[in-house]
């Protein structure tokens, strides 16, 4: 009880010591006076005896029970007096913490959520997918046929269990049987896949052996589709389904956060069901060694890594090699490609652009802690008086080490405040530059551990700085008193020269950094698309294939459907053209000989899609040579006329004409009118492959359609969707979005990791920008009563200008070259990430080293000039 | 007043304090005037390190504390021996014994 009363009645414990000692005071004094002293004579005498009433006051307070608790009050409303006196040195520490910290917290938790602990499976690390690697098609990433796969599972020795899944990048059925019918991702999987993974239904169960060898119509649905469709029914058993017009049964449901092999899959197979459902009719799973028709899953045995399981795949290829040396000639060979399953999800931009993230993010952090460093240090050097003063006053080094860490908190603590706001801001933006288009990115949140990560270090650097004094104190506490400023003024100069060249150099290799990025962002947006994005919307039309008597039935009702939209389009008011094509975005060379000019050719095929007529004017396509194709051509294409693109036009007929020439395979080939512009459909950043457009002809089925709007065309798209439900309930819009969107999807994370890095440099240029300016004005400082005297003995203005700005800027050049030198060593790792730009580029590193210049000059600029006004007789008056 | 002064030994001092209050209850004042007397002057404790002591102490519960007045009808804290005190001095006291006995063998031998 008695701390509780140490604490709360603290002025009735004060009153009561002070009472304690005054009584031996007085008591002392009378025995004095006994003795036969004057009264004045006894009470000075017993003043001296007693020494510094406060000191043995306050040793006394220290035995009291949590008597540090009561002193870090005091501690605390001294350091916030403390700050309130010099607000705008507490505001810079503050917000330099804060914009560091929240930063620091923002990359950490990105990289948190998408690198390090982002799949829901059991010991991810262990997991990998295998592929075929086909070197004559250019792909790492080639499908597996089911007798590999066997015997993969059968000859390796580095892995616990191997599971298939079916190939599908974006494969998608129409979830029937409803109002609007929908567009859902499916995949098909073994059933020991989930196993395997780790991953096990929320509601339900999964698919059994059983079912797989049967083939049934069994589904395990996502949670998505089941809160959505199904979450008011309570009960999952023995729930329908319609897909395609096929009723299908609900066994299970899987947690939200799994999504293999592909994200936003909807529904899952057994992978033998598969085969149910492509077109109209059962078709037989192909079991033949050629058919490269999986995917593989593999768990690697424990403490297995990568290498060695690469390693084992080679030795199992090289057998498979030796028993089938009757392999076709297309085919891909025995090779195998071993991937961390994170690459599946992710790919090979997005983890590297993290990483260099982090890099950006440390650098900052580093930056931001010395800066803040060396502005305690600086205040620290002025405060040493104040603390030398307070010593001899009788405070114990240890309540002056306790002060200065309750100023380092604070001012921590209240940074930290800031750094979790800026976080949650920039996570929010970093969501929103990304819109949806990076996977598990809308999950990401501030993690508590990096936050205290972040703050740890804050406060470490705080601690570390701020306790200087404290420690200088110690050492030459005389020296201060007595106003000699010894070598360990110097020391601090150096300290501080140092951490500015730190900054500086950090600052440097970020900006280098950045500005390649930034050139590559640039690069990527300013490379010629070959068509005119804006105010345009595309869409796929997914006609009904379900409930007609033959296949070819539902074809024709099919071309019906799309004549009929296509028509309903062209009278919509705001529309000024609509064109349509197939396989618009192809990412395959389709398989096969090529034959040019009647010669069959093995070297680079080429990919193709048919399109209608206008397709060329409705995107702004320039024609190169030749001529676009006429009615007649369109509609008729026994007519056998085709345009090609100029990179196919280069590659077959180099500095010839192609026109009037031909191409094709087995079957009748084209004949060449005309040559358009390469045109980046892929996106930005795919290098345009050698294509030809074909007559789509009059009977367009299951089209892409491009809608040309004057104006904004977002306002068109409830429109859109309208005219189809008019012309057929059961067709699909599918993907209805603007182009320019659809092309900002595709290179969503070079955006992010542009922009933030970009973000992060100008951050680190300010921050570096301003430590450079506080050093070199506490140095000034420090040097008034030198410059005092040159001024006296008839320096001129600009000379004390110069030889401030010289000083300025020697330690900028230091930093500076060095971070020049990192860069060079550095920005090779960028390699990959980087487009149209060379790592070495020279622009980026001389523009780069300009602009810091520029900012460190300004910022020198302010102390010189204070400098120059130095006044002899202010100086030596304040000695 | 040029009398020897010597410094006690760490830890001793709180022995000392509680032998003393171990006499009745006293108040500091008293405490250090008594250390003074039974020690010929030899040990003079110093305010500085006395009531430091004492609030160690009383926050140990070794000592309880009073306010009571004086035979001149002042005000006064006076400190006693609680029971856990009367224990550790007892403790003290026996540790104590031994040491000095241990220091005087040693003193005399190397004599």
């Amino acid at each position: 009880m008695r701390w509780v009363r140490s604490l709360l009645h603290r002025q009735d414990l004060e009153d009561r010591l002070d009472k304690e000692l005054r009584f031996h005071f007085e008591s002392q004094v009378q025995d004095h006076i006994a003795r036969g002293m004057t009264e004045d004579t006894a009470r000075r005498r017993v003043r001296m005896e007693f020494g510094g009433l406060d000191h043995i006051k306050d040793e006394c307070r220290d035995q009291r029970p949590l008597a540090w608790l009561v002193d870090l009050r005091q501690d605390l409303s001294v350091a916030l007096r403390g700050f309130g006196r010099s607000p705008g040195f507490a505001a810079v520490c503050v917000i330099t913490l804060g914009v560091t910290i929240g930063a620091n917290t923002t990359v950490f938790s990105l990289l948190h959520t998408l690198v390090l602990h982002s799949l829901p499976y059991a010991e991810p690390d262990r997991l990998t997918v295998l592929w075929t690697d086909d070197p004559k098609h250019d792909t790492a990433t080639e499908g597996v046929s089911l007798a590999n796969f066997e015997d993969w599972r059968r000859l390796n020795r580095t892995f616990d269990a191997m599971e298939i899944f079916v190939r599908t990048n974006d494969r998608q059925l129409t979830l029937s049987g409803q109002e609007t019918p929908e567009r859902v991702q499916i995949a098909a999987v073994s059933t020991g896949l989930f196993r395997l993974l780790g991953v096990a239904p929320i509601r339900g169960r999964m698919f059994t052996e059983e079912e797989q060898e049967k083939r049934l119509d069994v589904v395990l649905i996502s949670e998505r589709l089941w809160t959505n469709h199904f979450s008011h029914a309570g009960h999952i058993m023995a729930r329908k389904l319609e897909l395609n017009g096929k009723p299908v049964e609900i066994v299970g449901v899987l947690p939200g956060e799994f999504q293999f092999p592909y994200w936003n899959t909807d529904i899952w197979f057994p992978y033998t069901s598969f085969f149910n459902h492509n077109h109209t009719k059962i078709s037989k799973i192909p079991v033949g060694r050629y058919n490269d028709w999986l995917g593989v899953v593999g768990r690697l045995k424990p403490r297995i890594s990568i290498d060695q399981a690469r390693a084992d795949m080679a030795r199992v290829a090289s057998i498979l090699a030796q028993e089938h040396p009757e392999a076709p000639k297309d085919f891909a060979g025995f090779g195998v490609t071993v991937l961390p399953i994170h690459e599946q999800h992710y790919g090979s931009f997005l983890r590297p652009a993290l990483w260099i993230l982090f890099g950006a993010v440390i650098a900052v952090l580093l930056i931001g802690c010395s800066n803040v460093g060396s502005l305690l240090l600086a205040r620290a050097e002025n405060r040493i008086q104040e603390f030398a003063v307070r010593r001899s006053l009788g405070a114990g080094s240890s309540r002056l080490i306790r002060q200065l860490l309750a100023e380092s908190a604070l001012l921590a603590l209240a940074a930290a405040f800031i750094g979790l706001g800026l976080a949650q801001i920039g996570l929010r933006m970093a969501v929103q530059i990304a819109d949806s288009s990076i996977p598990r990115l809308d999950r990401v949140e501030i993690h508590g551990l990096i936050l205290l990560f972040s703050l740890a270090i804050a406060v470490g650097t705080a601690l570390l700085c701020g306790c200087f004094p404290a420690w200088r104190i110690r050492r030459d506490s005389d020296n201060v008193l007595q106003g000699r400023r010894g070598t360990a003024g110097n020391k601090t100069r150096y300290a501080l020269n140092g951490l500015v060249v730190c900054q500086v150099a950090l600052a440097m290799v970020l900006c280098t950094v950045a500005g390649l990025l930034l050139r590559s962002f640039l690069m990527v947006n300013a490379a010629p698309l070959g068509y005119k994005p804006e105010q345009m919307l595309i869409f796929d039309l997914v006609n009904r294939s379900y409930g007609f008597a033959s296949p070819r039935e539902g074809q024709a009702h099919g071309i019906r459907v799309a004549r009929e939209v296509i028509e309903r389009m062209q009278s919509l008011p705001g529309v000024t053209g609509v064109a349509y094509a197939s396989e618009l975005f192809l990412e395959r060379h389709p398989d096969g000989a090529v034959i040019i000019d009647g010669i069959e050719r093995s070297d680079v095929p080429f990919t193709t899609s048919s399109v209608s007529r206008d397709f060329f004017s409705v995107l702004g396509v320039r024609l190169v040579s030749g001529r676009f194709l006429l009615p007649e051509e369109e509609l008729d294409s026994r007519q056998r006329a085709a345009i090609i693109n100029e990179t196919m036009a280069r590659h077959f007929w180099p500095n010839q004409d192609p026109v009037g020439r031909t191409f094709g395979r087995e079957n009748r080939p084209w004949t060449i009118v005309g040559v358009v512009e390469d045109m980046r459909l892929r996106g930005r950043e795919k290098k345009p492959v050698a294509h030809a457009f074909l007559p789509a002809g009059k009977n367009p089925w299951q089209p892409r359609i491009l809608v040309r709007t004057q104006k904004d065309p977002v306002q068109l798209v409830a429109a859109i969707r309208n005219e189809v439900r008019r012309v057929d309930q059961g067709a699909v819009v599918h993907r209805l979005m603007s182009v320019e969107k659809h092309l900002d999807q595709m290179q969503a994370p070079r955006t992010l990791q542009a922009s933030l890095v970009g973000i992060f440099s100008i951050l680190a240029i300010g921050l570096a920008v301003f430590g450079s300016y506080s050093v070199l004005q506490y140095a000034t400082a420090q040097r008034a009563r030198e410059f005092g005297i040159r001024a006296a003995m008839g320096a001129t203005a600009s000379g004390l200008m110069r030889l401030v700005l010289r000083r300025g800027m020697a330690v900028a050049a230091v930093g500076i070259a060095i971070g020049l030198l990192a860069s060079f060593w550095l920005t090779h790792l960028l390699a990959g990430l980087l487009y149209g730009v060379s790592p070495l580029d020279g622009t980026t590193f001389a523009g780069s080293a300009v602009l810091l210049i520029l900012a460190l000059a300004a910022a020198s600029l302010a102390p010189a000039y204070r400098s120059s006004r130095a006044n002899p007789v202010d100086c030596l008056r304040q000695e | 007043m040029s009398s020897p002064k010597s410094d006690l030994p760490q830890g001793t001092l709180d022995m000392l304090i509680l032998k003393v209050v171990a006499l009745g209850p006293i108040h500091g004042y008293a405490i250090a005037q008594r250390i003074q007397q039974i020690s010929k002057d030899v040990l003079q404790v110093q305010q500085g390190s006395l009531y430091p002591a004492l609030h160690r102490l009383e926050n140990r519960h070794w000592l309880s504390s009073e306010w009571r007045n004086t035979d001149t009808g002042r005000e006064a804290k006076y400190y006693s021996l609680t029971r856990p005190g009367r224990r550790q001095l007892e403790l003290e006291s026996t540790s104590w014994d031994r040491l000095s006995e241990a220091i005087r063998l040693i003193m005399q031998t190397a004599e």
